[in-house]
């Protein structure tokens, strides 16, 4: 997730404009989201990049990024979480790669950790989070944190029972002022 | 021109300080420590509100803080400290200067005197004034790795955002990452004088 310092994911009307985002930042994110067979979304995030990734990188003036992260997202398999849309027959051939939880989330999640793959990666989707955080379905965090105090907005903790301890694996500088602090949660 | 350092312990969630002013979820060593007499040192004079002067103030004179951290509260015990208060009657710890209000003035004048930085520990409320009147210089936030859930917020609600500037980044083995930061000036709106 891309965060403020005071750990906002968006303004108070969803505003992102104040994220960094460019090609050193885009070409770190690409080696690592590579590693996961899975991502992970709310609607609301999904239909955005529903809307976008499919077609980016055919594009006349598609950029490296636009291409490669198109690429990625048409193969990479995609579980959303979603009470109104849902799997029936007569979905898009495009979605056949995406599976909906609609209830019983924890279980639903669980039952799909416990299968054999890759890392599930959660990208954007503040409203699913929260809930993920909620349930401790989170292992990791995975975050890049803007040269910014936004001062109000979404948050990215809301809601949290009891405390979660982490373990940081590591830091990264980028030019344009963005840190990156990648943790897992510590289940001691 | 002396500086105004803004430095505080945070939670990953945002919180300076737990339930009830909980510090537990402080990861300290000696690392840490190393880093906090280097930075105590290289300032020659503490910023506080109320809250925070009175939680201090009550911890570092005991016989407790000078068994365990003796170097530390010798520091914090004899630096110049500064204390921003309508309330406040009187402030009763070694070396304080009280001052009731003229925020702004009263800063200005400060920065002006000769001498090292100025460092501004915890005190939530009076940072987030002093950030909205664009007094603070440098901001150093040591993020834990710890989402806390609950506590008391370090940056207030504000309508503006502040923009910064990433000077550099330390990581502890502790699991901190300490981030220096300089706000944007370039493009900061001159202060309305007369609509």
């Amino acid at each position: 997730m891309h965060i403020s310092l005071d750990s906002f994911v968006a303004g108070p009307n969803g505003e992102m404009d104040w994220i960094k985002a460019n090609d050193e930042i885009f070409d770190f994110v690409g080696k690592r989201i590579s590693e996961g067979d899975t991502a992970l979304y709310g609607r609301v995030t999904f239909q955005m990049m529903e809307s976008y990734w499919p077609s980016a990188g055919a594009k006349p003036t598609a950029t490296k990024h636009e291409i490669e992260h198109s690429k990625w997202y048409s193969k990479v398999h995609k579980l959303v979480l979603s009470k109104t849309l849902n799997n029936d027959s007569t979905r898009d051939a495009e979605l056949s790669n995406t599976k909906i939880i609609s209830d019983n989330l924890a279980e639903n999640i669980n039952e799909i950790k416990n299968q054999p793959g890759k890392d599930i990666l959660l990208f954007g989707s503040p409203t699913a989070t929260h809930s993920l955080i909620q349930l401790n379905l989170i292992d990791g965090y995975w975050l890049f944190v803007n040269p910014i105090i936004l001062g109000r907005g979404i948050p990215l903790f809301v809601d949290i029972k009891d405390k979660i301890k982490l373990n940081l694996l590591t830091t990264h500088q980028f030019t344009c002022g963005v840190t990156e602090l990648n943790y897992t949660v510590d289940r001691q | 021109m002396r500086k105004i350092i803004l430095f505080n312990m945070v939670t990953l969630d945002g919180f300076f300080e737990g339930l009830n002013h909980n510090l537990d979820w402080h990861h300290v060593d000696a690392e840490f420590n190393d880093f906090a007499y280097e930075q105590l040192n290289a300032v020659d004079g503490i910023i506080f509100g109320r809250k925070t002067y009175e939680l201090m103030a009550s911890y570092w004179t005991t016989s407790d803080a000078m068994t365990n951290e003796p170097i530390i509260a010798n520091l914090m015990n004899a630096k110049a400290k500064f204390v921003f208060s309508k309330t406040m009657k009187k402030a009763t710890w070694n070396n304080t200067l009280l001052i009731k209000d003229n925020v702004f003035l009263e800063v200005e004048k400060l920065k002006l005197l000769p001498g090292k930085d100025l460092i501004l520990f915890g005190s939530a409320t009076l940072a987030s004034t002093f950030r909205e009147l664009d007094l603070i210089d440098e901001y150093r936030i040591m993020i834990n790795p710890i989402i806390l859930a609950q506590g008391n917020p370090l940056f207030k609600q504000t309508s503006e955002p502040s923009p910064l500037t990433l000077i550099k980044t330390k990581t502890f083995i502790s699991g901190n990452v300490l981030l220096f930061y300089e706000p944007n000036r370039e493009n900061k709106h001159p202060t309305a004088i007369s609509k």
